[in-house]
């Protein structure tokens, strides 16, 4: 990254002239690497992946609008409003893991380390193991978000007034963690030790695993739509504000009592943030179409794209950090090699 | 800062009892042939014949909010759809949201004004309420739900007006505008009526908060619409021309208006208060405003607790610069309201 040093008087150093622009022609929903391509999801209907320096290829996946979509690196799985449960992998091959009988929404995916997937239409979270046996569990009130933990097969389901924690190939009944209000994206922490969720509210609820301790993460203007761990998990970057919010994570206590830094302020609202896989930088977008590279340790700022245009709708590194994706709501996108 | 509300996907809240006919008029509105295209939100997915490309079953799904107002609800479903449906921007003109028969119509319309992502893409154009001739009398004794809905209503559908007597439907009539002066009302037979008269009403448009008078008596009774003054006690009992009037038990209007102007130090803090604390019996609110010092026209409008507000526009020459407030709500603190609102009038 020895390039893309930034400097030190005001004018904020451009990398705008080195950054691919690729014109999809459709609106964007989310971005996500697979191997050494970019793949964009669209807002509905396809999949538009971009390989070296070729255009990008079409690639169909829903027969409606795309309302979720995870990835692990080997694979892109997507929940559509035509009820199907889609997997796409590196090679391009497109297949139906699952198909809602009554032709729900599939509202929520998550993937696994080892194979497992996860889907929620309504209140029913389905489970679908390596084996490919299928479990479900119905929550009270229809899931806001699902997230794997890192370590064994246990399942976040984020909903109304909580979290349900469901250990799908144990017999015990799951764990509910409490808390009052709307309960939408859910992550563990890489280490396994917090749990947090995005609520309706403009505000993050977090709990400490160990021994279920509350974490009330308030003071945005806006709903947090996107969370990024940093490298090795020490700092939560979330959207939502006029800056990037990063809650310090590293101590046992987590942000508990302590203050979160504010990084690459704009007048613009954040709408999602990505973390370098190994640095400790991050990529910002904002609702005016600004991205922004920003290193951690000082909040020193390189702009990737200019403002003017749509939201950013997603961003993306690849697995080596060598790579950077973004796509606007609107159908622009670029990718930068750093 | 203003913005193009054109830009935004209208939503019409359709409310009514079990039966009323709720699902008729959907039909008719899908089916009519209007160039059109609808995305529509229903609870009863797939036990209703409805024919329509987009439909999205809902699960009526109403949550708090975590501010302390017990009042203060969205329903929880309806910002999830509506945030799917914009990815599907273009492929629909409009948005249909049909509740249950038991359905309170406010947490619908809260999530238009709490909702952040809701308000960038959507506006609630209005609430449409029908209404069974034959039995809504009998439902707003023993029902408190379809009395909600028909307080609630911007308009109102009165269905079924064949299977009912002219005495019967001067009763049910009466009985509405006892409890919503202010909503417009059709009688129909099998939900036949003007689709622009339940389509894009902009009833929650601040810029089209013209006419808040009452709409009572439209047949033959014209001189009552300008009888207006701050000291009108909204008693209708009677007026002489042998139409019934009733004062429902528990659910009411009251408006109120003032040739002189407002003192707005004094009226904001006054309307903030009065539905932070009435707000659970408060249902809608609305007002044009003239205050002191001041060439601009202030409107706004409320549901519950949630109230927002702005500056329309110049207030023409020649108009009277006379202020209008409408409540319509359960066991309203009348006196209450009156004497909060007499100590907001300037009095040089």
């Amino acid at each position: 990254m020895t390039d893309f040093e930034p400097g030190e008087s005001a004018s904020i150093i451009s990398v705008t002239d080195k950054v691919r622009s690729l014109a999809i022609g459709a609106p964007l929903s989310a971005v996500h690497f697979l191997g050494p391509s970019a793949a964009f999801v669209g807002a509905e209907e396809n999949i538009f992946v971009v390989t070296g320096e070729a255009e990008p290829a079409t690639l169909p996946v829903h027969g409606g609008g795309i309302l979720c979509a995870t990835s692990d690196g080997a694979r892109i799985v997507t929940g559509g409003d035509d009820g199907k449960v889609v997997s796409l992998n590196a090679k391009g091959e497109v297949s139906v893991i699952a198909t809602d009988p009554k032709r729900r929404w599939i509202d929520n995916v998550a993937l696994h380390p080892d194979g497992a997937v996860a889907w929620s239409a309504g209140k029913t979270a389905f489970i679908r193991g390596a084996k490919d046996q299928e479990k479900s569990l119905d929550v009270p009130t229809t899931v806001g978000g699902l997230a794997f933990a890192p370590k064994g097969l246990r399942l976040a389901v984020a909903h109304y007034n909580g979290v349900t924690l469901w250990f799908p190939n144990m017999a015990a009944e799951p764990e509910f963690l409490a808390w009052a209000g709307s309960h939408l994206a859910v992550i563990f922490s890489p280490d396994n030790k917090f749990l947090v969720t995005a609520m309706h509210e403009p505000a993050l609820h977090g709990w400490r695993l160990a021994d279920n301790r509350h974490m009330r993460m308030t003071g945005y203007p806006g709903r947090v739509r996107s969370m990024a761990w940093s490298a090795g998990g020490k700092a939560l970057a979330t959207s939502g504000a006029d800056a990037v919010i990063m809650w310090p994570f590293a101590s046992k206590d987590g942000p508990m009592g302590k203050e979160p830094a504010m990084l690459a302020p704009l007048k613009a609202r954040v709408t999602a943030v990505a973390c370098h896989p190994d640095q400790a930088i991050l990529v910002a977008g904002y609702e005016d179409g600004t991205v922004l590279m920003v290193r951690m340790a000082d909040g020193a700022e390189i702009l990737v794209h200019r403002n003017g245009g749509a939201a950013i709708a997603a961003l993306a590194w690849n697995a080596k950090g060598t790579l950077l994706a973004f796509a606007a709501e609107d159908g622009e996108a670029g990718l930068l090699e750093l | 800062m203003p913005e193009l509300t054109s830009s935004k996907i209208p939503v019409t809240v359709l409310t009514g009892y079990l039966g009323a006919g709720k699902t008729t008029l959907l039909n008719r509105i899908l089916s009519e042939n209007h160039g059109k295209k609808y995305a529509v939100i229903v609870n009863e997915f797939g036990e209703i014949g409805i024919d329509n490309d987009l439909i999205i079953g809902a699960d009526e799904e109403v949550f708090e909010m975590n501010n302390g107002c017990i009042c203060c609800t969205v329903r929880g479903d309806l910002v999830r759809i509506l945030d799917g449906l914009m990815k599907r921007k273009g492929k629909f003109d409009a948005i249909i949201v049909e509740t249950t028969g038991l359905a309170d119509p406010a947490p619908v319309a809260q999530t238009f004004f709490v909702d952040e992502d809701v308000q960038k893409n959507a506006r609630l154009d209005a609430v449409v309420t029908v209404a069974d001739a034959k039995w809504l009398s009998d439902r707003l004794k023993d029902a408190p739900e379809a009395k909600n809905q028909i307080a609630f209503a911007d308009v109102i559908v009165l269905n079924k007006t064949d299977l009912v007597s002219k005495a019967e439907l001067a009763e049910v009539e009466a009985r509405i505008r006892g409890i919503n002066p202010y909503a417009k009302l059709h009688r129909t037979e099998r939900c036949k009526v003007a689709l622009s008269d339940v389509l894009e009403r902009g009833a929650f448009d601040l810029d089209r908060i013209l006419e808040i008078e009452p709409e009572f008596l439209e047949a033959g009774d014209d001189h009552h619409h300008h009888d207006h003054d701050h000291h009108h006690d909204h008693d209708h009992h009677d007026h002489g021309h042998g139409l019934k009037h009733y004062h429902d038990e528990d659910m009411q209007s009251l408006s109120l208006s003032s040739d002189k102007p407002l003192d707005p130090a004094r009226f904001m803090p006054w309307l903030q208060g009065l539905v932070a604390s009435e707000g659970q019996k408060i249902l809608r609110s609305k007002g044009i405003l003239s205050f002191s010092d001041d060439d601009e026209r202030y409107v706004f409008q409320g549901v519950h607790m949630m109230l927002e507000g702005d500056h329309q526009r110049p207030w023409k020459d020649g108009e009277p610069r006379q202020s209008r407030l409408v409540f319509i709500g359960r066991e309203l603190p009348e006196t209450l309201i009156r004497e909060g609102f007499e100590r907001c009038i300037v009095t040089q």
